[in-house]
């Protein structure tokens, strides 16, 4: 699309006969955060690091602005990172780090201090400077990190995992406060992770990758709700996938008929329904749901909601994320139950 | 964690019999001989001598001279070696070559190894013999028996303990920071200069410390190359030793070979820290 | 200095870990290089077949073997040792060597005068096993005319080409006096042999005779003082260098085969060095290394006898040998003498 601030055309990496990118296409617009979203060795490190200017392209082109920066080397690219392991400088103190950038442009001293002591409250790590980084925390390194890229005022930031090494805790308020850094400074941000929770929470849009392909991209919501593939559907949240047959052009579960359409007769096909939209009792009247005679095996109370593990008479097991009430709470171990969804929240996938 | 006191015992007591048995006790031993005197009476006359005569503080002189050359002509030559294995020599098995042909060397005796530099700098030698050819000198080069052949001979030595401590560091360096620098607007220079120079330095000053101590006590080399013309505090110890057997007064000149460069190692300690702080 | 304690004590531990209860094995102090090997082929050898006595050698210059007898004074771990003029006086002083009994050796009749060294009261300490001397070497292409005199080496065309032995070497003081000697000094007064080696532009000074035949090999040195033993070796090499014996004289000195002081195996040792002194072995040894024999009624062949350290017509009455007890109480003297004004002139 023409006006996107990052274009990336067909990007290829190899390593001998390993492709790390395998052709690569995605457009990122001025101001959003995107999420590179997969498991370890799926490509999104090297496609960011291939933005950063670390990895040379075999194929393909990255352009920044409608510029082709394939060639411009890394310190002359208008994006800066935020490393994964932070990569503070040792033996330099908070703020020396955070003004490397600056100073590296010839900035003026003073304009350097100021900007130095504003970038470090923005990140609430005013004070600090004169400290150096064996003497913090691993969060307050993670702000150190991110102050020092942002002080340059990039038009991309990139983020490798900034978060991995976090506990839990603080992973989930620092979210909160890069989400609510990205509102403030308007900059366009690429965030690598394998976590999706992590990237559901933060991205305007999220690519999942895949053995250096994009598997899919879009909105949290349209990947959740609509994912084009198992690969995608397992990554991203809970998911049942319930193997079917394909009879006379519909999904046939172990003889029942699912009232899905699927093109193909005697293939197999995946029917998909994320837990939560699984309920148990008796199916409301309207709005045609589909509905299951099923084996309780299990049954773990989680607080707010039971998970309910059962046995559809394929012998498929099913998860069921049901809200504590009377239909659950008094369903035991071997009792059989009905479950039910929506028909539109069931998804057919492709193999 | 808690250590059994027989294991603490043995731990320190290993190292400990080790330095007392072949550094304290031997050292101890030419301590004492350096105040005997030759009717067997005890007394400070031979360092008196080392101290009012500006013979030997000539030859101090020019033992840490030359040990500092070295010193300098080994950091400047065996700094880009080391860098260069560490982060321009991607094939493992291409660098565990280069690193065996740097430490080939020390395997070789250095009395061999000095015999090659006489055939290599002498006046009918490849060095002489290649520059005459290239018609760059019309006369031979005097390099052999001067103090710089005894620095290209030792820096030769010397070479390979610069290169493996200021690979072993270089090495410990997370790539990510050169990159992180690279990333905030460094050009590869500067980020050199600013990053991976810096955190270096470890390896830097006890690579310097190592040659700069083994220079200044080594014998074999400066007595080959220098042919007797220069004369090193090692070759004067050894005279002392071997030829004229005053041993007292070799004791002598050996303590204060010791002495002179434990004090000149603890000044450049403490500058290093100063700067370290300021 | 932390190193040569180092090799003292190694060489302690090796000597006293050498076995000393085989009956039949005699542990000799020797000199390393051709020097040692010549001795194992025209002594060690024939001996061992003869008798049947095992003889281990231990390789070392003469300062450190008399440095190990002292260390190891009481209970000695070598039995014969091999040490040269000038050293041998010390260890005499040492009293680390015995005596040789002209009962239990009567080989020693057969030696000249000149190589056999007594103690005040007479008895022998020391016999002579060849005599060498420190001439004027020189390469026969680069050198058009022999050279007869020492005063050749200051000749304007060997300027940068000459070497000569450091005091560091066994030759180098004996050097320094005969220089002094002819520039008419003597051993108090050395004023004239310093002036005149001041003015000689040396390539080098050599410590150890293989580095000064180093230099004749590589074409550093074109001319020298140095031993004629070294040089006929590099001549057999098929090296085009010579030995001149000079009018003023040659500084000479001698390997001298001692009893240990105090050995466990006194006979054997006894029956080696009688063997070490026979006509066979001083034959041998003088074909080897050119050394001049010490003892009586040997027959050269016509190439050895033209490589004798006194020259093809000499005698060891032509021999210039120091008086070492003078020299060695003057060494230290020498030593720094040399050294503030010749090394570093």
């Amino acid at each position: 699309m023409a006006g996107d601030l990052i274009e990336i055309v067909g990007l290829v990496k190899r390593y001998g006969a390993v492709a790390a990118l395998d052709g690569v296409s995605i457009n990122v617009r001025q101001g959003e955060f995107l999420a590179l979203l997969g498991p370890s060795g799926c490509g999104k490190t090297t496609l960011l690091r291939s933005i950063a200017g670390f990895v040379e392209p075999t194929e393909g082109q990255v352009r920044i602005g409608g510029k082709v920066i394939n060639d411009v080397p890394p310190h002359e690219r208008p994006v800066n990172t935020v490393f994964q392991n932070y990569a503070l400088f040792p033996h330099m103190t908070v703020a020396d780090n955070v003004a490397f950038g600056p100073r590296r442009k010839g900035t003026p001293k003073a304009e350097v201090a100021k900007q130095v002591a504003d970038v470090l409250a923005m990140v609430g790590m005013d004070g600090y400077g004169e400290r150096y980084p064996r003497q913090l925390s691993g969060g307050q390194q993670q702000r150190i990190a991110l102050a020092r890229a942002i002080v340059n005022q990039p038009q991309v930031l990139l983020l490798d995992e900034p978060l991995g090494a976090l506990d839990l805790k603080l992973r989930k308020r620092m979210q909160v406060e890069l989400k609510r850094l990205h509102g403030q400074l308007g900059i366009t941000f690429i965030y690598v992770t394998h976590d999706q929770e992590e990237a559901l929470a933060m991205a305007d849009r999220i690519a999942v990758m895949n053995q250096g392909k994009i598997a899919q991209i879009g909105t949290g919501q349209d990947i959740y709700r609509a994912p084009n593939s198992r690969y995608v559907a397992d990554f991203i949240g809970e998911a049942n996938l319930i193997e079917c047959t394909v009879k006379n052009g519909r999904l046939d579960l172990g003889g029942v008929t699912l009232p899905y359409d699927v093109a193909g007769a005697g293939a197999r096909a995946t029917l998909m329904i994320r837990p939560e939209d699984i309920h148990l009792g008796a199916p409301p009247s309207d709005g045609a749901p589909v509905v299951l005679k099923a084996t309780v095996r299990d049954k773990v109370f989680l607080g707010s909601a039971w998970r309910v593990y059962a046995a559809l008479p394929s012998v498929q097991e099913i998860a069921a994320h049901a809200a504590s009430g009377d239909a659950v709470d008094h369903v035991a171990k071997g009792g059989a139950i009905e479950l039910w969804w929506p028909r539109d929240r069931g998804r057919v996938l492709a193999q | 964690m808690r250590i059994n006191p027989w294991s603490a015992v043995l731990l320190l007591g290993v190292p400990v019999a080790f330095l007392i048995i072949f550094f304290i006790v031997p050292f101890g031993t030419v301590a004492v001989t350096s105040f005997r005197m030759p009717d067997g009476g005890w007394s400070a006359a031979n360092y008196e001598k080392i101290a009012t005569d500006a013979y030997y503080w000539g030859a101090l002189y020019l033992t840490f001279k030359i040990a500092l050359w070295v010193t300098l002509i080994v950091l400047l030559v065996g700094y880009p070696l080391a860098y260069t294995i560490t982060y321009n020599v991607r094939n493992p098995l291409l660098r565990r070559f280069i690193y065996i042909v740097i430490v080939t060397p020390l395997f070789t005796s250095s009395i061999v190894r000095a015999f090659g530099w006489l055939v290599l700098l002498g006046r009918k030698g490849m060095v002489n013999e290649t520059l005459m050819s290239l018609e760059l000198i019309d006369k031979p080069l005097q390099i052999l028996f001067t103090e710089g052949g005894i620095v290209i001979g030792m820096a030769y030595i010397m070479l390979p303990f610069m290169v493996l401590t200021v690979a072993s560091i270089l090495q410990n360096i997370n790539t990510s920071l050169l990159e992180a620098a690279r990333d905030l607007g460094a050009h590869p220079v500067v980020a050199f200069l600013k990053v991976t120079f810096p955190l270096s330095l470890p390896g830097v000053i006890a690579g310097s410390l190592i040659v700069f101590t083994l220079s200044v006590s080594a014998y074999v080399t400066p007595s080959i190359l220098s042919g007797g013309k220069k004369t090193v505090m090692s070759m004067l110890i050894y005279q002392q030793y071997a030829a004229t057997l005053n041993f007292p007064f070799g004791a002598t000149l050996a303590v204060a070979l010791l002495v002179s460069t434990l004090l000149l190692i603890a000044g450049y300690l403490l500058v290093i820290e100063r700067h370290a702080k300021g | 200095m932390r190193r040569i304690l180092m090799l003292g004590l190694a060489a302690a531990c090796v000597a006293l870990a050498a076995p000393s209860f085989a009956q039949e094995k005699l542990v000799v102090a020797i000199y390393g290089g051709n020097w040692g090997a010549a001795i194992e082929k025209c002594i060690f050898q024939p001996f061992t077949a003869a008798s049947g006595i095992v003889v281990t050698s231990e390789p070392s210059v003469s300062t450190v073997t008399r440095s190990k007898l002292q260390q190891q004074k009481g209970s000695p771990a070598l039995d014969v040792v091999w040490i040269d003029g000038g050293i041998s006086e010390l260890a005499m002083a040492d009293g680390t060597v015995g005596t040789i009994d002209p009962k239990k050796i009567p080989n020693i009749a057969g030696v000249i005068d000149e190589g056999v060294y007594k103690r005040k009261d007479g008895s022998i300490y020391a016999a002579s096993t060849g005599f060498y001397a420190v001439g004027l070497a020189y390469n026969t292409k680069e050198v058009k005319e022999a050279p007869t005199s020492w005063w050749d080496l200051w000749k304007k065309e060997y300027e940068g080409k000459v070497i000569i032995p450091s005091p560091v070497n066994a030759g180098g003081i004996p050097f320094f006096l005969t220089i002094n000697k002819a520039a008419g000094g003597d051993i108090k007064n050395v004023q004239p042999g310093v002036d005149r080696l001041k003015t000689l532009k040396v390539s080098s000074y050599y410590d150890a005779s293989g580095q000064g035949a180093s230099n004749f090999q590589s074409g550093e040195a074109i001319i020298g003082a140095h031993y004629a033993t070294a040089a006929w070796g590099l001549a057999d090499q098929g090296l085009p260098i010579a030995y001149a014996v000079p009018k003023e004289g040659a500084p000479s000195s001698d390997i001298r085969i001692h009893l240990v002081e105090g050995t466990k195996k006194k006979e054997s040792a006894e029956k080696l060095i009688n063997f070490a002194i026979s006509k066979e072995a001083a034959t041998c040894l003088s074909e080897n290394l050119y050394v001049g024999p010490a003892t009586k009624g040997v027959t050269l062949t016509d190439k050895a006898k033209a490589r004798m350290p006194w020259g093809p017509n000499g005698t060891v009455k032509s021999l210039f040998l120091p008086n070492w007890e003078e020299v060695n109480a003057n060494r230290d003297r020498l030593t720094e003498i040399w050294n503030k004004q010749v090394a570093g002139k």
